[in-house]
């Protein structure tokens, strides 16, 4: 009974102040209000991208697939020998895609999460609704984007008899974790990027590197001690080690170091939440 | 907060708001602001709202009127919620829906339909709603095939029409419209005006801008005039139109606004004065200026005589076009032409077209033109431009040409109380009777 007054007094609220978000609560509530237009949106969001191709959405996995082939064409031959516990011919091939898949995730999540409020720019401007869903619709296609590509990892895995088991439970608290800081990063990037426009293009370049300093095209051991130990630092670093215990030697992780990541994902989330609250106000006069 | 007893759906409560804009120089300025956390300021304050306070009553209808950059549509976006107010704060009881200066917020690339489901859904309709309306709203957008159709293929009245169905779909407690209605033909306007009729009827209260004073004056019982950012008049729509023009009149330019009577008052200085006066009109791109004659002055004078640059709709007015000849001319001939503000020639004539021979001027003399009419054409924003040629040989072509003055005086009319829409008023005498 009490609750549901709340809900109410709340939604009065909501719609008295302009939907302001104030807290974790208010968030839930407009996520919930809105579940309709988020998940149009979501909906629209996937369609838009290959709204005028043949192929349609088929294209989605041919991308990676294709940069999969290329980088086992090219590596499989030079890291066979480093690759820990794994003597299948597809050895490469499942660490490569146990790193690069949710790396994609991770990287596509955070450079449309840091464009997404100028590319509704008309939508802000026009129709007030809750700005906060956008960031969110852009986790949500992201992963529904990842969530094809991956099934398909899945049941190429079990095809050459590789699932890793139980152990494919463990990829969702790493996941978790990992597209918590992706979010809380691209809110708080996304919403400086709506002032300043150079954001998005620094962050395209940090992402090279990034790629880079994570191990996902090759393996750790391939890494002198000393590099390693400073790349560990790096958040996603314990995470795709995760990813690799998992599929390589399909045991359960030790989530090593994924402390790294979750810290980081908590800062930037409180981050990205601060950003926002402090940012969004002027959004649509800069717009 | 909790101590306020929740008003009734449709009440607007706006208090105090004012918006400040921040302009930087450079993009780059505001990064540097940033870094030197508040000691270095690099940008301009510009208000574009300042202390606004108003409130409606569910079912109430408020026009808001007031010059480009008078902070119209500023306030129409705070009312709505898309932009911030800096200062105040405003309370809208129930659903607001609105439609804010072109566009619409449609995704260009998705067809008509896409953008209803997405539009519908933000409106919080779930989707078997949307659904059930859809083809409501292509009924009333009126807009065919084309729902099918990509955004982008549309023209800029198709969205509109779009825009206004959808938004219109289903009744809103407060429905804010910034210009929608001036695109789009009559009969679209006139079911716009139907649908905003029967939702006012229903307890929906309405705020909206336009450029057609007409339809204000027609629609809303109470007007909000806005100048620089602030109200300078609150209430009757006639009094608040009136006010607007003074406005804009003590704007326009010219030298004589001091002189200038005030519009549909009454009269201080002489009306002949107010005839004839030496002007100095700036010429403008491709006007005509000989040493042959000099167009003095180019005046509106109301009934009495007296210079006026508003007169209401209907009235009766006169074109004074004073021309001193500094050379003998045998047949002068003067003529005018009636520009509406997008430039179209309204009306044209010349007297020689009037069957007016004014005989042969003496070097040195003044002669002063008059054109009588009635002010029937639409209210609007009126120039003038005026030409002076000697010897007409047929309707257009003259021996020599003396003077050309394009856009040399201008004229607003208002709105008076009739209910038309069209560009003339042709004022149909109606009756009827069972034959």
């Amino acid at each position: 009974m009490e609750g549901a007054l709340m809900a109410n007094r709340l939604e009065q609220r909501l719609d008295a102040t302009a939907r302001k978000i104030r807290g974790p609560r208010e968030l839930t509530l407009a996520l919930w209000r809105y579940r309709g237009f988020v998940f149009s949106m979501v909906h629209r969001e996937l369609r838009q991208r290959y709204a005028q191709s043949v192929l349609g959405s088929f294209w989605n996995v041919i991308h990676p697939v294709a940069l999969i082939l290329v980088y086992t064409l090219i590596f499989s031959q030079v890291m066979r020998s480093r690759l820990p516990g794994n003597n299948s011919p597809f050895g490469y091939s499942i660490y490569l895609c146990a790193g690069l898949l949710p790396w994609n995730l991770f990287a596509g999540s955070l450079d449309r999460g840091i464009g997404v409020f100028i590319e509704q720019a008309s939508l802000i401007k026009k129709v007030n609704f809750p700005r906060v869903t956008l960031p969110f619709i852009v986790q949500f296609a992201a992963l529904a984007d990842f969530g094809v590509i991956f099934s398909l990892y899945l049941i190429f895995l079990v095809a050459i008899g590789q699932f890793p088991g139980w152990a494919i439970l463990a990829v969702i608290p790493l996941l978790l974790v990992q597209q918590i800081f992706a979010a809380g990063l691209g809110l708080l990037l996304g919403s400086l990027n709506v002032y300043l426009r150079d954001t998005k293009q620094v962050m395209t370049i940090v992402l090279q590197f990034w790629f880079w300093f994570t191990p996902v095209v090759y393996a750790t051991g391939a890494l002198p001690t000393r590099v390693a130990s400073i790349l560990r630092w790096n958040p996603l670093w314990a995470v795709v080690n995760g990813y690799h215990e998992i599929f390589l030697t399909r045991t359960w992780p030790h989530f090593e170091g994924v402390w790294v990541t979750l810290m980081s994902a908590l800062v930037m989330g409180a981050a990205g939440a601060a950003a926002y609250r402090r940012l969004s106000p002027g959004m649509s006069d800069e717009l | 907060m909790s101590s306020e007893r929740p008003a009734k759906a449709g009440a607007v409560e706006v208090r105090g708001i004012g918006k400040c804009y921040r302009l930087y120089r450079r993009p780059g300025d505001r990064f540097l602001e940033w870094l030197s956390a508040g000691r270095v300021r690099l940008h301009q304050e510009k208000w574009a709202l300042r202390d606004v306070s108003f409130s409606l009553a569910p079912g109430e209808s408020l026009g808001i009127v007031g010059r480009n950059g008078a902070g119209k549509s500023t306030l129409l976006k705070i009312v709505t919620g898309t932009t911030a107010p800096s200062a105040g704060q405003v309370r809208n009881a129930g659903r607001v829906s609105s439609l804010l200066e072109l566009g619409t917020g449609f995704h260009v690339d998705f067809t008509g339909r896409q953008n209803v489901m997405v539009g519908g859904r933000i409106m919080g309709l779930s989707e078997a709603e949307v659904t059930r309306i859809t083809p409501e709203v292509i009924e009333f957008a009126g807009i065919g095939q084309y729902i099918d159709q990509p955004v982008r293929t549309y023209s800029t009245g198709m969205q509109m029409r779009l825009g206004f169905a959808l938004a219109s779909a289903v009744r809103p407690d407060i429905f804010i419209i910034d210009e929608a209605l001036s695109v789009g033909d009559i009969q679209f306007q006139q079911r716009c005006l139907d649908r905003m009729r029967s939702f006012q009827a229903q307890g929906t209260s309405l705020l909206f801008v336009s450029h057609d004073l007409g339809s204000i004056a027609s629609f809303c019982r109470r007007v909000l005039v806005l100048e620089n950012g602030g109200v300078v008049y609150d209430g009757e729509p006639k009094d608040g139109l009136e006010r607007y023009y003074a406005s804009m009149v003590r704007s326009l330019a010219g030298t004589h606004v001091a002189a200038e009577a005030p519009p549909f008052a009454g009269q201080q200085s002489s009306a002949a004065a107010d005839e004839v006066g030496d002007d100095a009109l700036t010429p403008a791109p491709g006007d005509i200026v000989t040493g042959a004659c000099t167009v003095r002055s180019v005046r509106f004078l109301n009934q009495g005589g007296h210079r006026v640059h508003v007169i209401r709709h209907g009235d009766a007015v006169e074109l004074a076009v004073a021309v001193r000849f500094n050379e003998r001319f045998e047949d002068p001939h003067v003529g005018f032409k009636l520009h509406n503000k997008d430039g179209l020639v309204i009306f044209e004539t010349v007297t020689y077209c009037l069957r007016h021979l004014r005989g042969t001027v003496q070097p040195g003399e003044t002669v002063l033109f008059r054109f009588g009419f009635r002010a029937t054409i639409q209210a609007g924003e009126y120039s003038v431009t005026v030409g002076v040629a000697d010897g007409g040989y047929n309707l257009s072509d003259y021996k020599t040409q003396l003077a050309y003055r394009s856009h040399c005086a201008a004229i607003t009319i208002a709105p008076d109380e009739s209910v038309w829409s069209g560009i003339v008023n042709l004022e149909p005498v109606v009756s009827s009777a069972r034959i």
